[in-house]
């Protein structure tokens, strides 16, 4: 099952995304794309490992280059497009690379190689301002891969207030109890 | 008229195509005789006021394409701030003539009217 959890930030998707991981047979594992610039952003991590750990999840952590990442067997969450983006957007000089066919590629063989997975994403073309042209780009390529991420996965959940609205797919694919969790949180909504 | 709304690169276009509208039948955020208009937001950029006379002027479109702007941070300045104001309740006003409204979301349409 591949699932692409799509919504602004802080909407709550992340906290589903491992819901559903959960949900997923063993092992997981946790794909971090993030990455860490200042101090703060280590202690984030840092705090994010050890939550993980609790939960028994693995991590890989690639910030570029997904495509030749190990993956071993096992359930993934893989967070997040955006920070991927910014990430191949730039090599370690600042050049600027236009990145799409790079990272359509890495996911591609990502989403080849996994069975389970939980793909989280951003939604950063809704906000009516006009940027320079490095970040239209940004939004321009991310709102590709989110199309492409969306053609090749099964389901598609939008994620607003920690609420789910299934975009995509058949939720009673899901684990029973996952599935019965999003249909009473679609209902109450 | 159909109603296309969405985010910044999310597939609104290829909709519209998928319908059998060419891209020669799309006019870019300007008004003539093309069927399909997109961009509409550009058209409230330059001059956020003339919602009204835009309003009566799409209706006659078969296909309005728009991209959502309203959210993220509210801008500081205030001709930003009622350009985004005017798309949005310029959307309002066709969603509610409008026979089709169509949000789409990661190039997946979510019919939210007809």
């Amino acid at each position: 099952m591949k699932i692409l959890l799509y919504g602004g930030s802080a909407c709550g998707k992340s906290t589903f995304a491992e819901s559903i991981l959960l949900s997923m047979p063993e092992p997981r594992v946790y794909f971090a794309t993030m990455r860490p610039w200042s101090k703060f952003d280590l202690e984030r991590v840092e705090r994010h490992r050890t939550l993980r750990k609790d939960k028994g999840f693995g991590t890989i952590e690639r910030y570029r280059d997904i495509e030749t990442a190990e993956l071993g067997a096992g359930s993934i969450l893989l967070e997040d497009l955006c920070n991927l983006v910014s990430n191949e957007m730039f090599d370690d000089e600042g050049n600027y690379i236009d990145c799409y066919e790079k990272v359509e590629r890495g996911l591609s063989s990502i989403l080849e190689r996994s069975e389970n997975i939980v793909l989280v994403t951003n939604d950063v073309g809704a906000d009516g301002s006009i940027y320079s042209e490095y970040t239209q780009s940004y939004i321009h390529t991310l709102g590709r891969l989110n199309i492409f991420a969306a053609r090749s996965c099964d389901i598609v959940i939008e994620c607003a207030a920690g609420m789910p609205a299934v975009i995509k797919g058949d939720i009673s694919l899901l684990d029973r109890s996952l599935s019965e969790r999003v249909i009473d949180m679609v209902r109450s909504a | 008229m159909i109603l296309i709304v969405g985010s910044e690169t999310s597939g609104k276009r290829s909709y519209a195509r998928s319908l059998g509208y060419t891209d020669d039948q799309m006019a870019d955020g300007f008004i003539d005789e093309s069927p399909v208009i997109f961009n509409v937001q550009d058209l409230l950029r330059a001059d956020s006021a003339k919602t009204d006379e835009l309003f009566e002027l799409l209706l006659s479109k078969q296909v309005v394409i728009c991209n959502e702007v309203g959210s993220g941070v509210i801008p500081a300045n205030e001709a930003d701030i009622r350009y985004r104001e005017a798309v949005g309740r310029l959307c309002v006003r066709l969603a509610a003539q409008a026979d089709r409204v169509v949000r789409m979301v990661c190039g997946i349409p979510v019919l939210l009217k007809g």
